[in-house]
């Protein structure tokens, strides 16, 4: 999707102490290897429909959309991609979910990354991370293991300009599906585990954990500690996390990129919008949110439909500005779905 | 532990619409301290008896509405500093009344109040007590001769710049009176440094857009530099044009009202263009009247359709990106 | 039909419509920029009554005679015409009665030839099919603008130039001139029509207040017995 790529905001990107704390891990119970196989002699040979298999055999879900990894490189298949790229661009704060195992389990990413670029034949082969976070501990490094570690730069939201950005024949994968194809490799096992980030406000020890896929938001919390009463439990980002009603019955899966736990006063009185146009100059997209937010209150969907609906993203830049806190975002999105729902009924 | 369903974001920015109207009162105080520096105690007073009539008014029309009125508004407020500031110090109290009462009454509440009005409650406002009270409106004092606050009979009242180049003759203003704001005009808008000031304070706290006023006073110099005044050159021309009147005041803080504004940039640069326009024509052919205010109306009526048709533009050009893609 | 406050509440307003409800000015919107303009005292809102009485009332009934009778095309022209000829001894009696109204109505004495609410008025009355309806059907028309003209002339001349009748009043505070000029009268205008609107719907909403409350006393009754 091509966005336009001066609009959006910059967020202060609350990383620390996830970021630099090490990747814990908070496995329930070690998976007894019922289904492990003999681990791959040299990992520099293994041809595309050897890794394919190895994916689908390991159950590898790459965690950015949440598909399997055999199926995303089906496509690359007859051509290779151009350049091989693991994602670590981590644009929502709190969130360090790629990055910090990146950093941490280096040597397990590089691998996977070069399983990969081998099999694929590509030319090009590097990690990309997010430029815009001003206040970390640890510096990211330029190389990782012979791989360059290029920084990208822009406003929210990033991780979906990421793609038009770097060109339509790379292969953009999550750096957690790059370490469980290692392991699947070098060690036999599949995919149990995926990487959380916990953070928050409420939580007493935020950190990046590696939990078995499955455990619950409850379990998460409490191994990272509150230390107040929630207002908000999300999982996922900060901007466009869903809220979890239910700790005790939420699982965690592998598109569950962070838990959060925020306390708020949510006193201030909600204001009717005042026109200031703000949600306009900072929409990616090029929507204007007051506008739509009105049409669909009033029950305006083609009016709506002609102000762009089907264009809008869900990055939630347009409620995190507005002075008057109206849920625009909320409203927008869901209206959006419910239209392409209603769309593939018929 | 239990959350409510509270939808995303859950992240706000700081600004939020009390501030936004926190920085708009804020920014129109230096504007009255160098009033009552001029003008007296009385500038003062008259300040607080426009915003009481404006926050009354509003009380009252939001009652009849049917809905509790918001102290966290302070949208009246603001409209009733920005009518005192307009006005001459020796106005009788009864005129920002009346202008405070239609603000409210008329131009505000009937198209939805607060967000919703089409023009702007303080150029309504000050329109209509122009008609009841042109006298009154337009004479000025002396500034820096203390008035006292029941006006007496010794009062000696001018003419404004403006008024004098309407009918054809050249006011005499040197360098520093001009920009200290030594020279008869509305309370507000003659101290052309504090004016100034105050821009700057708008454009960091990014309440406004730096090209909206910057076009509207380019477009009125490229008009006056065009036409000129008879006897002087075209530079003091321009010089005299900016700063008589209320020009200064209601580009700096009548024409950034972001509600009255359309809200994509072409449609702003066009609504400068066009506010500029008419305050020159109405200065040219108009009878003596606020001209600025007027133009100011007649540019907010266009605003909408300024803003639809930028919103075509938009959707065009936004289907024009995604088929390349 | 039922016999209670409210259903009598409507039937009066339907059998004044034209007065009350269905009012040409507030309701339809025709007349309009007689209503706004020329009534800025209350001698010439009456005298634009009358002027409307002798231009308006005669055309309608000469439409109901001949109207059927003639094509199309030619009413157009008919119609306009007739009432100029009206528009004759309108503008003697005017004069006669009231010395400046005449000359500051100026054209819009002229206009009344072919104001909106006679050629809507016209056609109303060639489908109403029978003269004794038509001549009920202008006369209450013809109230229901006479009632808005003199109702908005009478306050605004009060308001803005604080006199009734031209004679000054001498417990008027202010005076604001600019409700006399046509932008105020808009805005009048407008007022009024909301004004009309709640005292329509504040009454309808009484009325059916009381009803409830005597049905919730009968039922009250019948329950003890």
């Amino acid at each position: 999707m091509f966005l336009k790529n001066n609009n959006g905001i910059i967020l202060d990107q609350v990383k620390e102490p996830a970021f630099s704390r090490d990747l814990l891990p908070f496995l329930s119970s070690s998976p007894q290897g019922a289904n492990s196989w003999a681990p791959v002699e040299d990992i520099e040979s293994l041809s595309l429909k050897q890794v394919m298999d190895l994916a689908q055999r390991a159950g590898i879900i790459d965690e950015n959309n949440s598909k399997p990894l055999a199926e995303r490189l089906k496509k690359w298949a007859k051509t290779p991609p151009t350049a091989v790229v693991g994602d670590a661009i981590d644009d929502e704060p709190y969130v360090s979910s790629q990055v910090n195992p990146l950093l941490k389990l280096s040597q397990e990413a590089a691998g996977g990354l070069r399983i990969l670029q081998k099999a694929l034949g590509a030319p090009k082969a590097y990690f990309a991370v997010y430029k815009e976070m001003y206040d970390l501990n640890t510096k990211v490094p330029s190389k990782v293991e012979g791989f360059p570690v290029v920084k990208i730069g822009g406003r929210y939201p990033m991780e979906q300009r990421a793609i038009s950005r770097l060109g339509r024949d790379t292969l953009l994968l999550g750096c957690g599906a790059l370490i469980h194809l290692y392991r699947a490799a070098v060690k036999g096992q599949p995919q149990t585990t995926c990487f959380v980030t916990v953070a928050g406000n409420c939580i007493g020890n935020p950190a990046n954990l590696e939990v078995t896929i499955g455990t619950t938001v409850a379990q998460v919390l409490e191994r990272c500690g509150l230390i107040q009463d929630p207002t908000y439990i999300v999982s996922g980002g900060a901007m466009k996390g869903k809220p979890v009603l239910e700790p005790e019955n939420t699982i965690i899966q592998v598109g569950t990129r962070a838990v959060l736990a925020f306390r708020e006063n949510r006193k201030e009185r909600q204001y009717t919008c005042i026109g200031c146009g703000r949600c306009l100059e900072v929409c990616p997209s090029g929507l204007n949110p007051a506008l739509l937010y009105q049409a669909l209150r009033d029950r305006r969907g083609v009016t709506a439909q002609k102000l762009g609906l089907s264009r809008c993203i869900g990055c939630s830049t347009c409620s995190y500005i507005c002075p008057s806190k109206l849920d625009l975002s909320h409203t927008i999105f869901e209206a959006n779905i419910k239209k392409k729902r209603g769309e593939e009924n018929e | 532990m239990n959350s409510n369903f509270y939808p995303s974001p859950y992240i706000r920015y700081r600004d939020s619409a009390r501030t936004i109207m926190q920085d708009a009162i804020i920014v129109l105080l230096p504007p009255f301290l160098m009033a009552w520096f001029y003008y007296g105690l009385r500038s003062l007073v008259l300040g607080l008896v426009s915003v009481l009539g404006c926050v009354c008014t509003s009380g009252l029309f939001s009652l009849l509405a049917g809905k509790k009125p918001n102290p966290r508004d302070f949208s009246p407020i603001v409209t009733g500093m920005v009518i005192a500031l307009l006005l001459p110090a020796s106005v009788p109290f009864y005129v920002p009344l009346t202008a405070g009462v239609f603000a409210m009454g008329v131009v505000k509440f009937p198209f939805g109040g607060t967000g919703y009005n089409l023009f702007n409650p303080a150029a309504g406002g000050l329109a209509f007590a122009a008609l009841c009270f042109p006298k009154e409106i337009f004479s000025y004092t002396i500034p820096l001769e203390t008035l006292p606050i029941v006006i007496s009979e010794g009062v000696k009242y001018v003419q404004s710049p403006a008024a004098i180049m309407a009918l054809g003759g050249i006011p005499s203003i040197d360098t520093t009176e001009m920009l200290l704001g030594n020279f008869p005009g509305p309370m507000g808008a003659t101290n052309i440094l504090v004016i100034g000031a105050c821009l700057l304070y708008l454009l960091v706290r990014k309440s406004t857009v730096w090209y909206v006023p910057a076009v509207y006073l380019g477009t009125v110099s490229a008009v006056a530099a065009l036409c000129g005044l008879e006897g002087v050159s075209a530079g003091q021309a321009v010089v005299l044009e900016l700063i008589s009147g209320s020009l200064p005041f209601v580009a700096v803080f009548m024409l950034t009202d972001p509600v009255t504004q359309p809200k994509r940039p072409l449609a702003k640069v066009c609504y400068a263009v066009a506010a500029g326009f008419c305050t020159m024509l109405f200065r040219y052919f108009g009878a003596v009247a606020p001209s600025s205010i007027f133009a100011l109306l007649l540019a907010n009526s266009l605003s909408p359709a300024l803003d639809a048709w930028a919103e075509e533009m938009a959707a065009a050009g936004r289907e024009v990106r995604y088929e390349g893609k | 039909m039922k016999e209670n406050k409210v259903n009598r509440y409507k039937q009066f307003l339907r059998c004044g419509r034209g007065i009350f409800y269905k009012n040409p000015v507030l309701s339809f919107g025709l007349a309009l920029p007689f209503a706004v303009v020329v009534t800025t005292s209350l001698q010439s809102g009456v005298a634009l009554s009358l002027a409307a009485l002798v231009t308006y009332f005669p055309t309608v009934m000469v439409a109901s005679l001949v109207g059927e009778r003639l094509p199309h095309w030619l009413r157009v022209a008919v119609y306009p015409l007739a009432a100029a000829l009206f528009l004759l001894p309108a503008r003697y009696l005017i004069s006669q009665l009231f010395v400046t109204a005449a000359d500051t109505m100026g054209a819009y004495m002229s206009m009344l030839c072919v104001s909106t609410m006679l050629l809507f008025g016209v056609e109303e009355a060639v489908a109403l099919h029978s003269h004794k309806k038509t001549f009920l059907y202008g006369l209450r028309t013809w109230l229901g603008f006479t009632l808005v003209v003199v109702l908005i002339s009478l306050m605004r001349e009060m308001i803005g130039s604080g006199s009734v009748w031209h004679t000054s009043l001498s417990w008027v505070p202010v005076k604001l001139p600019g409700v006399l000029v046509a932008c105020g009268g808009w805005i009048f205008l407008g007022f009024m029509a909301a004004l009309g609107k709640k005292l329509h719907r504040g009454l309808l909403a009484l009325f059916r207040r009381s009803e409830e409350q005597k049905k919730a006393a009968q039922k009250a009754k019948a329950m003890e017995q």
